[in-house]
């Protein structure tokens, strides 16, 4: 899918060699007045423009047909918006178009959690922030420092950054060129139950209500007075079910 | 743990519904088995004994009265046991429950 879709990108920007600033005017003012060759002929003679975009920002877990189409739709709003009398070259103004909206579809693609774009936007400032300072000065900024270069305050900041965790799948098996490689599931210690313990729990308790078929009826009933094992208040002197049938009951199981 | 109980001899823990030793010897006489506070404390340690007993033999191990007492009379002891009776209790009452409504509805 990806190589048939690159080789006919391929071929397109094999026939559309590059416009010249003068051929973009032309194609501009005929786009303007509802041409809609013009428009596919200067859609056809930027594929160069997406393909590049497209590579730039192109990561493990992204699909590069699908960046492309995404920078396609871009290039198609540039072209619808692009005001030729205001004297930029058209890729100066498409390429804006094209990142915003390969920014747009990586940030929807990427997390299962859908957070608002500004919130995203805030994210990505800070990363940038954060990265620069460290690169400059060799420490990594407080997140009180980074809210005040933003202008926000340090709760925003905190509640974005909470937002905005990587998401993994239980099921996703670890990449480590293995296809039978273990899953993430398989990976995560079980801390609620220690299966020696509790087979050692059982065997104790198995123990105890066979312990109960011991006691006479005397002792039985003295144990449940003396500590309130009958069936209510009110009625001291019944029992829901007496010991040696608890005791059958547990070892039958 | 205060003065009083560290010499006591005999010490088993009571919950809220449970009855004291006086208050189980006076029902017990009143039901025709006559008995002191002292015979009704001597039978709930005894059963805690019994218990002890049974669960240290089948773990192999051969301990003295004395050995055995010390495990009867402990807190600890006592509470699990009545813990987990209470708790197997409540699963057995809803297994009768249970098994009577499904007999009925098969008459």
């Amino acid at each position: 899918m990806s190589t048939n879709l690159l080789s006919y990108y391929n071929e397109k920007i094999k026939s559309n060699p590059l416009l010249t600033k003068d051929q973009e005017i032309e194609l501009g003012r005929r786009i303007k007045n509802g041409d809609n060759n013009a428009r596919l002929k200067m859609i056809e003679s930027n594929y160069r423009l997406v393909i590049k975009i497209a590579k730039k920002y192109h990561k493990p877990g992204l699909d590069f047909s699908e960046l492309i189409s995404e920078s396609q739709i871009g290039l198609m709003k540039a072209v619808d918006r692009y005001d030729y009398e205001k004297g930029f070259k058209f890729s100066t103004y498409a390429c804006w178009w094209i990142k915003q909206a390969l920014m747009q579809y990586i940030n929807d693609t990427k997390s299962i959690i859908k957070t608002p774009s500004n919130n995203r936007n805030i994210f990505a400032k800070a990363k940038q922030i954060r990265n620069e300072i460290n690169e400059k000065f060799g420490y990594i900024p407080s997140n009180e420092e980074i809210s005040e270069i933003l202008g926000i305050s340090l709760t925003t900041l905190n509640n974005v950054e909470s937002l905005n965790v990587s998401v993994t799948s239980i099921e996703e098996k670890f990449d480590n060129g293995d296809k039978e490689g273990k899953r993430v599931i398989e990976k995560i210690i079980d801390t609620s139950s220690d299966i020696e313990s509790n087979l050692l729990q059982d065997e104790m308790k198995e123990m105890l209500f066979d312990s109960l078929k011991l006691l006479t009826p005397r002792e039985e009933k003295i144990l449940r007075l003396r500590f309130g094992l009958f069936t209510s208040d009110d009625d001291i002197e019944n029992f829901p079910i007496t010991f040696s049938e608890l005791a059958t009951l547990a070892t039958s199981k | 743990m205060n003065k009083k109980t560290a010499h006591k001899k005999y010490v088993s823990v009571v919950n809220d519904n449970g009855l004291d030793y006086n208050q189980i010897s006076e029902y017990m006489t009143k039901k025709g088995d006559k008995m002191n506070h002292s015979t009704a404390r001597n039978l709930v340690v005894r059963s805690f004994i019994k218990i002890a007993e049974n669960i240290t033999t089948k773990c192999g191990m051969n301990l003295s009265h004395e050995q055995l007492l010390s495990i009867a009379i402990d807190r600890n002891f006592q509470e699990g046991v009545i813990d987990l009776i209470k708790e197997k209790e409540q699963e057995a009452i809803k297994l009768k429950k249970l098994n009577q409504i499904i007999s009925e509805i098969k008459k």
